[in-house]
Parts: structure tokens; C-alpha cells; sequence
């Protein structure tokens, strides 16, 4: 978890075009500004009160204000100019193409949908680099928004009106985002993570999540699975090949093979997730798992379980 | 007054937005609107316009000093304010035997709400109105042109809102 | 000195004036000086609730993961900074200075409906005390100052967050503060059209008056967009209506829409007046007229119109058709250019001048900078792509933080050191001014620059913590040690006020050598304001009148002390 993200390291083509439009129009405001700061300073050290002078009472020059009235009108006529052409490089009209995944935003973690594949997860995105793709946003609840610094633009993801957005990912490596839109008390634990792999590893990636879950190969993980039924977690959660009947909850059934728990908030380790089951919201407050009442034998079997669904 | 009325224009036309906005995307609009009574309802807009007629009269009057006249076409006004009113409210409880109500659809929400804050907008008229009444009564209108002319905009303004508001749902239903 | 304006009566300080003392001349009048003090010395106290906020903020984000604030209590603290800067403190304070100044400024009595002008101000008050007394609740609206919808539309049952009653305390308290306000707008354009000294014509206006009377005009236009957008919300909450359902069809955007066709202008309200007070404040200081006044004021009408037609720009990440994107861009890039002409007009006004760099003239000087730097980076969020990368950003906070702080407070400012002596007969110690200012700028720009290289690293707004990546560490850390720097200034400036209200130096009528109206009586004026007007043949009647008793072409009034012509 730590490559840095940066909206001036773009790893995607469009984070490109746009960063490069950033330069263009930052360029011309740093003009701007060094003009306009360059020219109080030097008014206020030459002009200032000193003995013998007096200030000239001048008012008015007409084509002194026609003069800075025609070049900002032509340098923001300009950076309009550069806002639509990387508007429609960088988002083209999304018609009839089907999306390469589905994004529901829920408070506080995503739900992934790969629709060609019929592959649900959560929380962590794989994506295949060199592919221009198209991420289809919804929402279960509220506003959320949906940014990976590192990819370039965000959008909103509101229920009810479903966004879009195309990436051609183009340097493979992981991702971090979070959710940009305050979106309730979790809402700085609502983080993401995207895997960009190349075409070939993000297709065993798929091939794998597409498998139910691994069986329980350990005693305490046959335990766990029975703890997993008992205490009905199946209500919220589902692990595909033991019980799928959740829909509010993440999909666990290759939980084993994230990197991180809770949206991104935690590592994905045997100690971190053990604090989570005993007390979900001293991790995460707000979060909408209940207070589950494991006991520590059972805790230690259910993470022996989950652990084991890679 | 009119700078008065010229806020309160935005705000009717925030929510006359909402319900155009609405009345397309809304799925029991269509099935809502069945129970609408339009020609009902003109008989009682007509009420209201009619009311600016009179409004207007009894400003004359007012200002002229002719106390006679003034009260009647003032008292006139609150009247047809009332019905108009009345109208109103009658058709609300229809509505609601009807099981219309604000939180059954989109159509019960912006309809109530637009046709709400209009009635209460011809209630505070009528308050106004009969202050006017009242002090003309008791011959204490100190500066008839300002309070006449005051009162008198805002209720032609009320008027002049549920011009906009009649068609937007009433005729747009017939369509 | 204007000897002929000179009254025997005349009171030194405010605490002599007659007609002022105790508290029931207060809590009763309908005197526009009264009235504007009022709103100025309690938008001063919310404005340091408000400041405490701020602080507050940026010591939980001092290092990274802090668990000093829990998150409810973080986001509570960051909407309540918010509401109470943007309608609580900084609108009021302006208002504040327009009822006090208005009037004078064009040789008015009072305004047009002085009781009127009273109810604003209670109406103000106690939408205040209404949103703050959700503290007592234990709930206060925490969903940042905009409370987009639905998360403050629907009680989520399984997320008992918003169940509470903090947000509508919020609401009724917005809704009768946005009534004071419409309220007063009505007041100060019937003010500037009707009471105008006999000659005042429209182009001898201050231009302190025609920016605040454009900005009632925005007041008056945009406040009942926001009344519209709180009573759909409070009637999700409510009465189940739908306005904001979307299983039931409702549409959350409606909400954004409403509340920015109110917000935008809301900015700009935020601004205006203080442009004026520069406006005003640059050519007294420079001793020279100010520059290009046609082209400021047709400027600032423009302003007015354009700022009704950006509000989208708030909503560029929302995914609408790209047909309005380009509308909005458009206006939005427009909307610079008159702002842009203001800042080379003042620029033109010291240009040739003989500046005087008392802490008023400090304080606008740094606000041409620092508001430049705040409008550029608007218009790098006009340029829409960009805005989808950056929007919603630590870079958006740096923006608007140089807007209105940078911008706005420090011609508040500025107007403050101008007009205290004029309001209340004493001078602000200039020493405390200086060090006040120096604090300021460097706490100010410490605090701020940085964050716009949080919003490049990544780091969204509205978070009450944010995980250890290397450069938000150092970048947050830096920010909040230089917010302290700041908050000291802020407190210097309280002791000044106090302070100077019983010790500062009795000012007299013009202390600054200043040429409009106000200038032409005593400090404090006399509650029915002037003795006698002098008579009105341009923008500065008090030129004019010591210009007329030299020869022509003499030398610039020796009005200001220490000037040793």
C-alpha cells in the first residue's frame, strides 16, 4: 500500500491529456499572475509616499480598459478552447458499448460488477492496462465519487443517475482513490484500490474469481465455516459456493486474496482482521456491520475460513 | 413591494421547476393527474383573476377617497380571495379521499407543495386585505398610495403566479 | 479640516454619544448606525466560533490517522465552520458595513424602512441561535455546509447519522437568517434609489454603494433559491415528499441545482462589498482618484448578471450532457474577465500615486495578490476536465480559502482599519495593525498554498483523518502549523478592537483625508448624521470643497497626519 498517488503521475491516457491541459492553462495563470503581482510590487515601492512628489490625479484611459478587456477575453476564449477539445478526448460519447465493470458506490465500500464476465467482488479493482475501458457508476444510497488520483479524473456516483467514465490504463501497478464525496461518517474510510495487471494476468484474475470458493482444506477452517452459517452472516455477505443470499454486504468469497479489509482501510492480515470481526466499528465507526458478539475461539476459526478463501 | 415580489418570484419558480422537472420522469404522474378537476378549477381561477379586477377598482377608490366604493370592491376582493380559497381546499380533501397525497408519488409531493405555498401566499393576501379593510373602515388609512399600491401589486403578483401555476399543471394535463 | 462642518456638540467616542447609551437603545433601534454595529460586533463573535473551528480542523489533520476527533465530531466541525463563516459571520459583517455605510455614504438620514432594517438583524440573530443550538441537542447538521441530498433528505434507518434534529435546526435557522437578508437587500436598494443628496447622481455614486447595491440585487435574487431548496428538504425529512427520493423518482441533483443557483451568487455576495471598501480605501491611500470608475461599475453589473449563469460549475463531476458543460465553462471563463478589470484598475489607481501604507492600504495590497492567485485557480477549474480531476479536492479548499479568506477577509480587513475611527471615533493602533497583518499573510498563505499541493497528492476534502502517505504527512503538517500562526493574528486583531474601543486616539472627523461623505462628520456621527451636506459635483465632494478654497492646481489636502507637505 504505498505507492503514492498523484494526479501529476498519470497512469492513464486521459489523466495525460488532462494533465497536460492543467500545464497549458497553469502556464498562462502563472503569467498572469506574475504580471499582476509584478506590477503591485513595483507600485508600491515606486509610488510610494516620498518627499517632493505628488500624486498625479489622472482617472480614466478608455483604451487602456479596452486593451485588458480584449486579451483576458481572448485568453479565456482560448482555455475554453482547450477544455472542450480535451473534454471530448478524454470522454467520448459512451452510446451503446457495454461496460467493462459496473461500480456501486454503497455506504462505505464499492461493489464490483464485471458484466462480460458475471464476476461480482469488492473493494479491490483489477483492470487490464491497454484496454480503453468503460467503467459504468451507481449508486445504493447517496452521493459518493469515485477518484483515483493517479488515473486522472473522478465522478460523481449518485443514485438514481447512473455516470460513466473511459480509462486506458497504461502503466501497470496498484491504485489508490478514495471516495470524494462526503457521503456520511465513514466516509474518509471509503477508500479504493485498483490493480492494473496486463491483459493476460487480469484474465487469470477473472478466471479465478469466476471459481465458487475454495472448500475449508483446514479443521479450523471447516469450524469457521460452520461458524459463518451459524452466526448468519449470509444475511449480509455472500461466499459463492457456501451461501449467496447477501447483497448488502461485500462478496467474500476470494476475501483471502485482497490486499486490504474495509475498503482499503486495513491490511489484509490475520491480526487486523480478527480486530475487525470482534469490534467492526472501533475500526471503521459508522460501519454498518453490527456488533457481532464472536467469541475469540470463533473468531480464530472464521478467520482461519476467510483467510483461506484466496 | 416589487423588489419583494421580484425573491419571491424565484422562489415559485425554483418550485415550478421541480414540478416540470418531474411531471416527465414521475411514474404515477400520469395516474395522479386522472383526478384532477380542470374545469373546476378554472371556475375558481376565474374567481382569482376576477379578484384583480376588483383589487384594482378599489385602489381608485381608495386613493380618490371615496369610501363607499372602496370598502365594496375591497370586501368584493377578499370574497372571491376566499372562494378561490375555499376552492382550493375542497379540491385537496377530494384529493386525498382519492389517496393523492405528498409522499404516495412525485406528483402529490410538487403538487401540494406548488399549490401550497400559493395558497398560502393568497392567505397572507387576504390578512393583508382585510387590514386594508379594516383600517379604511375606521378611516386610518394615513397614506393611501403606498399601502394601496403595495397591497395591491402583491395581489395581483398572487394572481399573476397562479397564472403561471394553472397551466403548468391543470392545462398540461389536458394535453 | 472641514471647519464649516464642525458642530459644537460633537461626540468624541461612541461611548459619549447620548442617543446610545444603554442597552434599550440597542435592543430597540432602528438607527442604521446602531444596527450596523450590531451586526458587525456579533458577526465578529460567530466569526471567531468560526476561527476555533478552523483550528480545531486542522489539529485533528496535524499527522495522519489521528484519532484526537472522533469522525462524527469531526464532520460536524467542518459544516459548522463552514455555515457559520459563510452565513453567520462574513455575509453579516458585510451586511454589518452596508447598513452603517450606505446611508452615509450617499447623505442619507437612515435607510428607507429603518424598521425593517432592525428586523434583519434579529431575524439574523436568531437563525444563528437556532443553528447553534443544536449543540445542545447533541446533533448538528454534519454534512458540510452545501447538506447535499439524500443523505440529509432520508433517514436511513439502518444509519441512525442523520436521524437527528441537527439538520433541521439548520434549515429553519437558514431560513429565517435568508428572510433578514432579503429583507435588508430590499432596504438598501430603496435606499440608494430614493435618499440620495439632491446632486448624488447615479455617476457620482461611491463605489462602495453601487457594489452593495448590485450585491443586494444578488441577495435578493439568489437567497430564494436556497428558501426553495431548505423547505423541499425539510419536506423529505417531514412530510415524506419525494423531492429528493430516488426509488420513488426523486432526483438528488435537483437539490444541487437549487442550492447552487443559490450558492454561486452567495459567493459573490461574499465579495462585493468588499471590492467596494478597496475600492474606496485604494485612493484615499494613494492619494488619487480612482481609476477607470465607468469600467468598475459596468464591471460589476456585469459580475452581477454572469453569477447567476455558473452555478453549474459546482456540478461539473455530476455527469450531466456535456451541452451544459460547455454553457457553464463558457460563462464561468467569462466571468473573470470583469474581475479582471477591477484588479488593474485598482492596480492603475496606485499607479502615480503617493501611497501611504497604513495597515488599511497593507491589508488591501495583500488582497489584490492573494484574491488573483484565488480567481486563477477558478479559472483552472473552469476548464472542465480538470475540474473532474481536482473538484472536491484539497486544491477546491485552497481555492476558495484564497477567495474568501485572502479575498474577502482581508478587505474586511482593510474597511475595518478605514472605518473603526469613523464608527466608533477612535483609531486602531497601527502597531497592532502591522503585526497583525504580518501574522496574517504569512499564517494565511502558510496555511493555504500548501493545501493546493494536497489536492495534487490526492487528498479529498471533508475527511476527518487520511492515511500516511508521504507527502500528505508534511503537507498537512505544515498547513495547520501555520494556521496557529494565523489564528494569532485573528487574535491580535480582537485586542485591537477592544483595546483601541476605550484607549485608541480620539480620531476626529477625517482622520485618513478621505473624500466621500462619510468624511464630512464628526466620528462618531451624530445619529442623524449630518450636520449639513456639503454639496455633490463629483465622486469626491471633499476634494472639491478644499480645492475650491486654494488656488487651482495646488497641492493634495493635507489631511492625513504625518504628512509633512
Amino acid at each position: 500500500m504505498d505507492n503514492f498517488t498523484s494526479v501529476l503521475a498519470p497512469v492513464t491516457k486521459e489523466g495525460a491529456d488532462i494533465l497536460g491541459s492543467f500545464y497549458i492553462v497553469l502556464g498562462v495563470c502563472a503569467v498572469i499572475f506574475v504580471i499582476v503581482a509584478g506590477l503591485v510590487v513595483y507600485a508600491s515601492i515606486k509610488f510610494r509616499r516620498q518627499k517632493g512628489r505628488k500624486a498625479k490625479q489622472f482617472t480614466e484611459n478608455f483604451w487602456l480598459e479596452v486593451l485588458w478587456v480584449s486579451i483576458p477575453l481572448l485568453i479565456v476564449a482560448g482555455l475554453f478552447v482547450v477544455a472542450v477539445r480535451t473534454m471530448l478526448l478524454v470522454n467520448p460519447p459512451v452510446q451503446d458499448n457495454e461496460p467493462d465493470l459496473t461500480v456501486v458506490a454503497r455506504q462505505w465500500w464499492w461493489e464490483l460488477h464485471y458484466p462480460q464476465s458475471g464476476v461480482t467482488a469488492a473493494n479491490e479493482i483489477h483492470l487490464p492496462v491497454g484496454k480503453h475501458l468503460l467503467l459504468k457508476f451507481d449508486s445504493s444510497d447517496v452521493i459518493h465519487n469515485f477518484w483515483i488520483p493517479a488515473f486522472g479524473q473522478k465522478i460523481d456516483v449518485i443514485p438514481g443517475h447512473p455516470n460513466y467514465m473511459w480509462l486506458t490504463i497504461t502503466r501497470p501497478g496498484l491504485y489508490q482513490g478514495t471516495c470524494n464525496s462526503f457521503c456520511g461518517m465513514a466516509h474518509a474510510h471509503m477508500r479504493i484500490l485498483a490493480f492494473a495487471q496486463s491483459p493476460e494476468d487480469y484474465d487469470a484474475w477473472l478466471a479465478h474469481q469466476r471459481q465458487p470458493a475454495s472448500p475449508p482444506s483446514t479443521v479450523e477452517a471447516a469450524k469457521g465455516a460452520e461458524v459463518f452459517k451459524e452466526k448468519n452472516c449470509v444475511n449480509c455477505h455472500s461466499i459463492t459456493g457456501l451461501m449467496t443470499k447477501g447483497l448488502v454486504a461485500p462478496d467474500l468469497t476470494h476475501l483471502g486474496s485482497r490486499t486490504t479489509l474495509a475498503a482499503g482501510t486495513l491490511a489484509n492480515t490475520p491480526e487486523n482482521l480478527a480486530k475487525w470481526l470482534k469490534d467492526p466499528q472501533s475500526v471503521k465507526k459508522g460501519v454498518l456491520m453490527p456488533d457481532t458478539g464472536l467469541e475469540t475461539d470463533q473468531i480464530k476459526y472464521l478467520i482461519a475460513y476467510l483467510e483461506g478463501l484466496k | 413591494m416589487l423588489l419583494f415580489i421580484a425573491s419571491e418570484a424565484i422562489f415559485f419558480i425554483v418550485l415550478i421547476l421541480a414540478y416540470v422537472v418531474y411531471h416527465g420522469t414521475s411514474p404515477g404522474a400520469a395516474d395522479a393527474t386522472r383526478y384532477l378537476d380542470v374545469p373546476r378549477t378554472a371556475v375558481f381561477t376565474a374567481c382569482l383573476i376576477f379578484s384583480s379586477f376588483t383589487m384594482h377598482h378599489a385602489g381608485i377608490h381608495l386613493r380618490t377617497g371615496r369610501r363607499r366604493p372602496a370598502l365594496t370592491w375591497l370586501l368584493a376582493t377578499i370574497v372571491l380571495g376566499a372562494v378561490f380559497l375555499a376552492g382550493q381546499g375542497s379540491e385537496y380533501v377530494y384529493l386525498i379521499k382519492k389517496e393523492v397525497t405528498i409522499s404516495r408519488d412525485l406528483f402529490g409531493t410538487t403538487f401540494y407543495t406548488l399549490t401550497g405555498f400559493h395558497g398560502l401566499h393568497v392567505f397572507i393576501g387576504l390578512i393583508m386585505l382585510g387590514a386594508l379593510f379594516g383600517l379604511e373602515l375606521k378611516q386610518r388609512v394615513t397614506n393611501p398610495f403606498e399601502a394601496v399600491e403595495s397591497v395591491s401589486i402583491y395581489w395581483h403578483f398572487v394572481d399573476a403566479v397562479w397564472l403561471v401555476i394553472f397551466p403548468v399543471i391543470y392545462l398540461w394535463v389536458l394535453l | 479640516m472641514n471647519s464649516e462642518i464642525d458642530t459644537s456638540e460633537k461626540p468624541g467616542s461612541l461611548l459619549e454619544v447620548r442617543e446610545y447609551k444603554g442597552l434599550l437603545s440597542w435592543l430597540s433601534s432602528v438607527d442604521h448606525k446602531q444596527i450596523g454595529i450590531m451586526y458587525i460586533t456579533t458577526s465578529l463573535l460567530f466569526f471567531l466560533a468560526g476561527i476555533s473551528l478552523a483550528l480545531v480542523m486542522r489539529t485533528q489533520l496535524i499527522r495522519p490517522n489521528n484519532d484526537w476527533l472522533s469522525p462524527e465530531a469531526y464532520n460536524q466541525v467542518f459544516t459548522m465552520h463552514g455555515t457559520t463563516m459563510v452565513f453567520l459571520a462574513i455575509m453579516p459583517m458585510l451586511t454589518g458595513f452596508m447598513v452603517y455605510f450606505t446611508p452615509l455614504m450617499i447623505g442619507a438620514r437612515d435607510v428607507s424602512f429603518p424598521r425593517m432594517n432592525a428586523l434583519g438583524y434579529w431575524l439574523y440573530l436568531m437563525g444563528g441561535i437556532l443553528i447553534y443550538f443544536s449543540y445542545f441537542t447533541g446533533d448538528t447538521l454534519h454534512a458540510g455546509w452545501s447538506a447535499y441530498a439524500p443523505l440529509t433528505s432520508v433517514n436511513y434507518s439502518m444509519n441512525s447519522y442523520l436521524v437527528g434534529t441537527g439538520v433541521d435546526y439548520w434549515i429553519v435557522g437558514l431560513i429565517l437568517t435568508g428572510a433578514g437578508t432579503i429583507s435588508t437587500a430590499i432596504n438598501i436598494l430603496v435606499t440608494v434609489v430614493d435618499l440620495r443628496a439632491p446632486d448624488m447622481k447615479l455617476t457620482r455614486l461611491p463605489l462602495f454603494v453601487w457594489m452593495s447595491s448590485i450585491n443586494a440585487v444578488l441577495m435578493l435574487l439568489a437567497l430564494p433559491a436556497l428558501n426553495a431548496a431548505l423547505v423541499m428538504l425539510f419536506m423529505d425529512r417531514h412530510l415524506n415528499a419525494l423531492f429528493f427520493n430516488t426509488a420513488a423518482g426523486g432526483n438528488p441533483l435537483l437539490w444541487e441545482h437549487s442550492f447552487w443557483f443559490f450558492g454561486h451568487p452567495e459567493v459573490y455576495i461574499l465579495i462585493l462589498p468588499g471590492f467596494g471598501m478597496v475600492s474606496e480605501i485604494i485612493p484615499v491611500f494613494s492619494r488619487k482618484p480612482i481609476f477607470g470608475y465607468a469600467f468598475m461599475t459596468l464591471a460589476t453589473v456585469s459580475i452581477g448578471f454572469l453569477s447567476f449563469g455558473v452555478w453549474a460549475h459546482h456540478m461539473f463531476a455530476t455527469g450531466m450532457n456535456f451541452t451544459v458543460y460547455y454553457v457553464f465553462a463558457l460563462t464561468t471563463v467569462l466571468i473573470a474577465v470583469p474581475t479582471g478589470i477591477k484588479i488593474f484598475n485598482w492596480i492603475a489607481t496606485m499607479w502615480g500615486g503617493s501611497i501611504i501604507f497604513d495597515t488599511a492600504m497593507l491589508f488591501s495590497v495583500a488582497f489584490i495578490i492573494q484574491f488573483t492567485i484565488g480567481g486563477l485557480s477558478g479559472v483552472i477549474f473552469a476548464t472542465v476536465p480538470i475540474d473532474w480531476t481536482l473538484t472536491h479536492s484539497y486544491f477546491v479548499v485552497a481555492h476558495f480559502h484564497y477567495t474568501l479568506l485572502g479575498g474577502t477577509l482581508f478587505t474586511v480587513m482593510a474597511g475595518f482599519y478605514y472605518w473603526y475611527p469613523k464608527i466608533t471615533g477612535r483609531m486602531l493602533s497601527e502597531k497592532l495593525g502591522k503585526i497583525q497583518f504580518w501574522l496574517m499573510v504569512v499564517g494565511f498563505n502558510g496555511t493555504f498554498f500548501i493545501l493546493h499541493f494536497a489536492g495534487l497528492a490526492g487528498m479529498p476534502r471533508r475527511v476527518f483523518t487520511y492515511p500516511d502517505l508521504p507527502q500528505l504527512a508534511s503537507i498537512n503538517l505544515i498547513s495547520s502549523c501555520f494556521a496557529y500562526v494565523l489564528g494569532l493574528g485573528v487574535l491580535i486583531f480582537a485586542v485591537n478592537l477592544v483595546v483601541s474601543f476605550f484607549k485608541g486616539k480620539l480620531a476626529g472627523d477625517n482622520p485618513w483625508g478621505g473624500w466621500t461623505l462619510e468624511w464630512a462628520t464628526s466620528s462618531p456621527p451624530h445619529p442623524h448624521n449630518f450636520e449639513r451636506i456639503p454639496p455633490v459635483r463629483s465622486l469626491r465632494p471633499l476634494w472639491d470643497l478644499q480645492h475650491a478654497k486654494e488656488q487651482p492646481g495646488a497641492a493634495a489636502p493635507h489631511a492625513h497626519e504625518g504628512d509633512s507637505e
